[in-house]
């Protein structure tokens, strides 16, 4: 028994090692940066670092920006995937084609992505032109632009392929005999999708919603590519923050900042699977 | 029916490429590419200037310092001086004089030099790839401040892309802070030295980046246009930027094709000198989307400024293109190629030149002696203030010296800097490569008895080999130069030139070249962006 433990443990090392090195350690590293004042001096100043990080109007905005994109891309991002898994398994005709057509954004890079978006969306970009051309006036065009919702667009387009191949899959274990005997019951669609499809898609639900909240804070590869260091103070993300701070060489208030980001997404999940147990056992 | 439907599917994919979208800026790129690839590389163009090859920069005779060392000198250790900008090591090689200037009187002292590619390869490199390589050295510089491993001293000039990085690793304390040094040091007095200048490149107090030399903010003026406007170019102290747009609208009037700058440098140059007055570092804040600015914004928006212009910029450029409309004569101060003046750059860029009404030069050594000895077509330099009355520290020309933090002998590194900066008799230079100046600087030297040296040779060093275009000067009236340059540095707030470390190019670029955006849209857009800067 000894000896298959060691056996497992020497297969796993070489994984362990990789984490250890370059998560586990600099993980802890940047807690000691936190923690100092500076990167010459290096006094321990205790949670200042900390405080002065939280009561930075702009980290403020940054995580507002942040916790918004997030109320409103992953909810959108779920439904659209759900319905469109839906659809998908009730196609009859064309279920390949249009499979291939939604899994496409999965696999196109995002410097692809960054310049499809910006033909379309970029100060002389193709949709400008076009609202223009159809008498828009260009005060209304500077007045009611929404960076905001042209990264919900970017995230919805990059990431609702990802939620339709888990519902998709999802879906597929679902026994058909519940739907046949709604059916029979006379239940319409609605209540088979409450009754059934609803309750047994929660498990998949809850990967899907830690997934999305997870992609969320990946958009930060597009804006950047997008819009740079420096973009519209309403896209500022807490990831501009961070590498901002990175380029400036500040490693204290990298650090605070990226450590207070660490606690809230440990919350956010801890009340995602606190959420998803409860459900779980209510089913039950 | 599935059939048809997949050919439609394959026909559409295959024509997306065909359609797909080409601005107008990827067709430019892709004939620029084309034309670049088809161009020889620059070791094909000039093998015998490669240094890989042998080649060495020829060597004037000189007369060489006779220093002697002190009998008690007891400083030794190694200093390793980095070049902080690529392409052109001309400015580099003074350095290393002082260097052996300093070695002759600390024998026990040894010098290292890391000198990137040098002027005469970078000159045949397109101007992407120097773009490229100089990005490269910059990250390398960065990158090696932020992993504590620089050991070496910076020498940056305003050919480096490094004055912004540096303004934000001064600020997190990964610079020398040479206050000190300085105030504790017994040879180093504050009198002797503009320390307007010095306090001009702090950041936070802290003297983190120590100028060798320094510039201000300027401009010349068309003189006959002063006239036209029925002012006296000698009343005229200083200029702020909205007076320049008053002259000019009011210029516009009489005559309609007046361009407002020589050159054409673009629209958005009066912004760079303006931002100062819409910026408070103090208080970390900005007003860019006031009216004020807008209604700055549009007036600049609307003067003439044709970009394909290939007239030269400077002040005494000016002038040449304005003697050659005033009386055909060839220019006299550019040197051209005689026998095909038509090909020329140069001489093209005095008889194409459009008629103008401002020429922006700062003031450095070779504009300074014309506050002697005026320009004739050409009023001026005369200090370019932002509308409230700041004046720009040459949007950061000038030579610096850099400590990094981890530097591991920072009194020896403060010691060559203080001698690099003190009084010196000797203004001339050896200067080994042939298409740069021989003097201490070609900027205004921060110590004031250095100043003074300099103007009075003045005449000498604009007839080295680099100051084409520049005028001649008979023996300058020094006491008349300085005084009016120490009469600007003690009469106008000068402005940190941390101010000009953010990168606007693209929203100016957007309003002004491409005219995408109104000029509210572009206020918003500047303070936006400024007011993340200021409170990162």
């Amino acid at each position: 028994m000894k000896r298959k433990n060691f056996s497992c443990f020497l297969f796993i090392l070489p994984s362990l090692l990789g984490v250890l090195l370059f998560y586990t350690i600099p993980f802890l590293f940047s807690l000691y940066y936190a923690l100092i004042d500076n990167m010459e001096d290096r006094n321990l100043v205790g949670l200042q670092n900390f405080a002065q990080t939280l009561a930075n109007p702009l980290f403020r905005r940054a995580l507002g920006n942040t916790a918004f994109f997030m109320v409103l891309a992953v909810p959108l991002s779920m439904a659209l995937g759900l319905a469109l898994a839906i659809c998908l398994q009730k196609l009859r005709r064309g279920r390949a084609i249009a499979t291939l057509v939604l899994l496409i954004p999965l696999v196109v890079p995002s410097g692809t992505i960054v310049y499809f978006w910006k033909v379309l969306f970029d100060a002389n970009g193709l949709v400008r032109e076009l609202l223009l051309l159809s008498g828009v006036p260009h005060e209304s065009l500077s007045r009611y632009s929404w960076p905001m919702g042209v990264l919900v667009l970017i995230f919805l387009w990059k990431n609702v392929s990802y939620n339709i191949v888990l519902f998709w899959s999802g879906l597929n274990w679902i026994p058909k005999t519940y739907y046949e005997q709604m059916e029979l019951e006379g239940a319409g669609p609605w209540r088979r999708f409450t009754g059934v499809t609803w309750v047994y898609l929660s498990p998949t639900t809850f990967v899907v919603l830690l997934m999305s909240i997870v992609n969320s804070f990946k958009v930060f590869k597009e804006v950047y590519l997008l819009y740079g260091n420096y973009p519209s103070p309403k896209i500022y993300m807490l990831q501009h923050y961070m590498n901002n701070q990175f380029l400036m060489s500040n490693m204290q208030k990298l650090s605070s900042a990226a450590y207070i980001l660490f606690l809230l997404i440990s919350l956010i999940l801890l009340a995602v699977w606190h959420g998803q147990k409860r459900v779980a056992d209510s089913l039950q | 029916m599935k059939k048809i439907f997949l050919l439609a599917l394959a026909a559409l994919l295959l024509c997306l490429p065909l359609a797909a979208c080409q601005t107008q800026a990827d067709l430019a790129y892709a004939l620029l590419q084309q034309e670049v690839d088809q161009n020889p590389t620059p070791e094909e163009l000039r093998p015998d200037l490669d240094p890989a090859n042998g080649y060495k920069p020829q060597v004037y005779s000189v007369v060489e310092p006779m220093l002697t060392p002190a009998p008690d000198d007891n400083l030794r250790g190694e200093l390793t001086i980095q070049l902080g900008y690529w392409g052109d090591n001309g400015t580099a090689s003074r350095v290393q004089e002082l260097a052996e200037e300093f070695q002759q009187l600390h024998p026990m002292v040894k010098f290292n030099y890391i000198y990137p590619e040098d002027h005469m390869v970078a000159h045949n490199y397109t101007a992407e790839e120097r773009r490229q390589r100089a990005q490269q050295l910059k990250e390398k510089i960065s990158t090696e401040i932020m992993c504590r491993k620089a050991d070496y001293i910076i020498f940056d000039n305003p050919f480096s892309n490094l004055l912004g990085s540096f303004y934000q690793m001064a600020m997190n304390g990964m610079f020398l802070d040479m206050k000190p040094y300085f105030e504790e040091d017994p040879d180093m007095d504050p009198d002797d030295y503009y320390t307007e200048a010095i306090d001009a490149l702090s950041v936070d107090g802290a003297w983190a980046m120590m100028p060798f030399s320094f510039s201000y903010d300027a401009v010349y003026l068309n003189r006959s246009v002063l006239e036209e406007l029925g002012v006296d170019s000698e009343e005229i102290q200083e200029v702020t930027t909205t007076q320049i747009l008053d002259w000019y609208e009011q210029a516009l009037t009489l005559e309609p094709d007046l361009q407002l700058f020589f050159g054409a440098p673009g629209k958005d140059n009066l912004f760079l000198v303006e931002r100062a007055a819409f910026t408070d570092l103090e208080h970390f804040s900005a007003s860019f989307n006031s009216p004020e600015f807008v209604s700055f914004l549009e007036r600049s928006h609307s003067v003439i400024n044709y970009d394909e212009d290939p007239g030269w910029n400077f002040g005494a450029g000016a002038d040449e293109i304005l003697r050659w409309q005033d009386t055909g004569r060839e220019p006299e101060r550019i040197l051209y190629d005689k026998r095909w003046p038509h090909l020329d750059p140069m001489y093209l860029g005095v008889t194409q030149g459009r008629r103008s009404f401002v020429a922006l030069e700062d003031v450095e050594m070779t504009s300074a002696g014309n506050l002697d000895q005026p320009l004739e077509y050409m009023a001026g330099p005369y200090p370019l203030l932002a509308s409230d009355g700041k004046l720009g520290s040459g949007f950061g020309y000038g030579e610096r010296f850099v400590v990094p933090a981890c530097h591991p002998n920072p009194q020896l590194a403060w010691e060559f800097i203080k001698y690099c900066m003190m009084e010196r008799d000797n203004m001339e230079f050896n200067n080994p490569y042939w298409y740069s100046n021989r003097g201490y600087t070609e900027y205004l030297p921060i110590h004031k008895k250095n100043l003074r040296g300099m103007v009075e040779y003045l005449p000498m060093f604009v007839q080295t080999l680099n100051c084409v275009g520049y005028p001649y000067f008979d023996p300058v009236d020094v006491d008349k130069v300085v005084g009016e340059i120490e009469r600007v540095l003690g009469s106008y707030e000068l402005v940190s030139s941390r101010v000009y470390s953010l990168d606007m190019d693209d929203y100016l670029d957007e309003y002004f070249v491409q005219e995408l955006t109104t000029a509210e849209e572009c206020a918003q857009k500047i303070q936006g962006r400024t007011d993340i800067w200021l409170n990162e």
